[in-house]
């Protein structure tokens, strides 16, 4: 058996064993999923009722609609939660069993975000598809070529976010408070990557700082790029994809650095 | 195959009072207690030996293996396992090695344990054959055919230890750590557990290292043991060797046909040397060094009504006991 096909081999057992103990949870993996709708949705209402039959930044009730919508999908497929696992496997020692397989802890965490996410697409892509044809706001006018370019964006953040939010699990190997520091950061991100409103209504420092920084890009740029805001400005698509790469890259050297650092802190706790 | 050499692993541990006043001062102020769990020890154990590691609770035992496997970075000395560095983490010593914590699961929890091979198998690139092989060697040796198939979280304890181990022992390492394999299973099982430990290591040569607070466990399985106490070895050698070096003393017990009066008793055991320990007529205990052992005995039926006599070596429960003492009263002297 080559190398890649061994290695494949591994993704696909690990999948399945995944996929099945997420259908034994199906109705919290449900829950869990549209909890997350909750802000967006808040955010939503607040910022329709306020744009009246006017716009505001630049953006009217119809394209708050979308871009909302656009939100809720895109956090909801790039969001990631590993921290909160990392955190307890690390403190209470269960994270031994992982590092002592010949196989990389990181890929039964990417594994877990690609079953966790394939089950969130294939409820909600039919799903956004239904409700177009009942509201003309939710109607995309972006074409296939766009809608690929979305695809590969929203591949790059979530890639983007896994590595912040394993690293911030990593965390635990020096304190115990990893997932509050994650919080914080959680809540940073939440007004910088434009979850809670475009960056347009934001001060211009803050929104080019939220543009150099990795925020715009997790889920901003993916929202622009599908409700065709980016359609005219070529570079700023390709701007948002450089970033995402270069940051990707960057936080994969750091998740390196940060991974060899923290095993010789491991206490491999209890017995 | 295993190499140990001036092996120490210093905790640094955050000290914290009790309390809500002392734990905010805590924020701002911390203080740091250096642990020493493991303290300069070295030993050396040959390919398919099945060696114990015994000590009190909190003497290094499972930081040692810890540190053997890998998962823990030594502070100081050289570890070799099977002509690896553990905490190098290479794939290659990974598919060599094992081990298993009676008090931790690697059994995924809402599932069989039988989807936990199947990862294995991948994981470890275990061919189907030899997969299904080996599997059924297992099977048969510890009688899993009906629980392979329950989740795991229906399994009784020692039906789920039987699992732990075949998942530790599926890409069959040579190398195998046994942190309490039998802790709290009961008498049949843990029985179980020790034919299954030993064949596994006449067949497949592994080299053993266990831990546990049965001594059934220890004499059973191991003719060499290591004892380590407050995180220094301070015993390494034959399980008998061990008895006497701890207890020179041996006990006869004896039962007597007749009443014996005390100063009679008294008299014939201190001529030869021992030391009574219980007189409750008709059992009589006496202990004694056991180069005097024979003729203690001898003058005993001579001078006794003695109906029964029987000369046993101390358990190794209070052997072990008597290393933990003698090692903690030397610690106060030095």
């Amino acid at each position: 058996m080559s190398g890649a096909a061994a290695f494949w081999r591994k993704y696909g057992v690990l999948f399945k064993t995944d996929w099945a103990i997420m259908m034994i949870y199906r109705s919290e993996t449900l829950i869990w999923m549209v909890g997350a709708f909750i802000q967006p949705l808040v955010s939503l209402a607040v910022w329709v009722s306020l744009s009246g039959s006017g716009s505001i930044a630049g953006y009217t009730a119809s394209d708050y609609v979308l871009y909302f919508t656009g939100v809720l999908v895109v956090d909801r497929l790039t969001r990631a939660w590993d921290v909160y696992e990392l955190d307890r496997d690390i403190r209470e020692g269960t994270f031994s069993a992982k590092l002592l397989r010949p196989f990389h802890p990181i890929h039964w965490s990417i594994n877990g975000n690609i079953v966790y996410k394939a089950f969130f697409a294939i409820l909600m892509l039919p799903a956004w598809l239904l409700l177009a044809v009942f509201f003309p706001a939710m109607r995309l006018s972006v074409d296939a070529g766009t809608l690929g370019l979305v695809i590969i964006a929203v591949l790059l953040s979530s890639a983007m976010r896994f590595v912040i939010g394993y690293q911030f699990g990593l965390l635990a190997f020096w304190s115990n408070r990893a997932t509050a520091m994650y919080a914080l950061y959680e809540a940073i991100h939440m007004f910088l990557s434009g979850r809670i409103a475009p960056l347009s209504m934001f001060p211009d420092w803050v929104a080019a700082a939220a543009r150099v920084l990795p925020f715009y890009s997790t889920v901003a740029f993916p929202v622009d790029l599908l409700s065709g805001r980016l359609a005219d400005t070529p570079e700023a698509v390709w701007q948002g994809f450089a970033q995402q790469i270069g940051w990707l890259l960057l936080l994969v050297l750091s998740l390196r650095l940060v991974w060899r650092a923290g095993l010789k802190r491991y206490g491999a706790a209890g017995g | 195959m295993i190499h140990v050499e001036g092996l120490s692993k210093i905790y640094r541990v955050h000290v914290r009072q009790p309390g809500f006043a002392a734990s905010m001062r805590s924020l701002f102020h911390r203080e740091y207690r250096e642990v020493r769990a493991v303290d300069g020890i070295n030993f050396h154990i040959p390919e398919g030996q099945i060696v114990g590691f015994l000590g009190p609770n909190g003497a290094g035992k499972t930081t040692t293996m810890k540190l053997l496997t890998g998962l823990l970075h030594p502070s100081s000395g050289r570890i070799e396992v099977g002509g690896f560095v553990p905490f190098r983490q290479q794939n290659a010593f990974k598919k060599r090695v094992s081990l298993v914590m009676g008090q931790k699961s690697q059994l995924i929890w809402d599932i069989p344990a039988s989807e936990t091979f199947l990862i294995h198998k991948e994981i470890y690139e275990i061919p189907e054959q030899a997969f299904k092989e080996r599997l059924d060697y297992f099977t048969e040796m510890l009688e899993l055919a009906h629980i392979m198939d329950k989740p795991v979280r229906q399994l009784s304890l020692g039906e789920r230890m039987k699992c732990e181990l075949v998942a530790a022992l599926l890409h069959r390492p040579d190398i195998v750590f046994l942190d309490e394999p039998t802790i709290g299973l009961d008498v049949n099982m843990q029985e179980a557990m020790r034919r299954f430990i030993q064949s596994y290591n006449r067949d497949y040569k592994a080299t053993i290292l266990l831990t546990s607070h049965y001594m059934a466990d220890v004499s059973a399985l191991c003719e060499r043991v290591l004892v380590i106490n407050d995180g220094k070895l301070i015993y390494d050698g034959a399980i008998s060797k061990m008895i006497d070096r701890f207890s020179p003393m041996k006990r006869i017990t004896l039962v007597l046909g007749a009443q014996a009066d005390i100063p009679a008793v008294e008299a014939a055991v201190a001529e030869g040397g021992g030391r009574i320990v219980v007189y409750d007529y008709p059992q009589l205990e006496v202990e004694v060094h056991r180069e005097d052992v024979t003729s203690l005995s001898a003058k005993l039926l001579t001078k006794l009504p003695v109906s029964d006599l029987t000369i046993e070596d101390p358990s190794l429960e209070s052997v072990i006991g008597l290393a933990y003492a003698e090692a903690g009263s030397q610690e106060a002297k030095g």
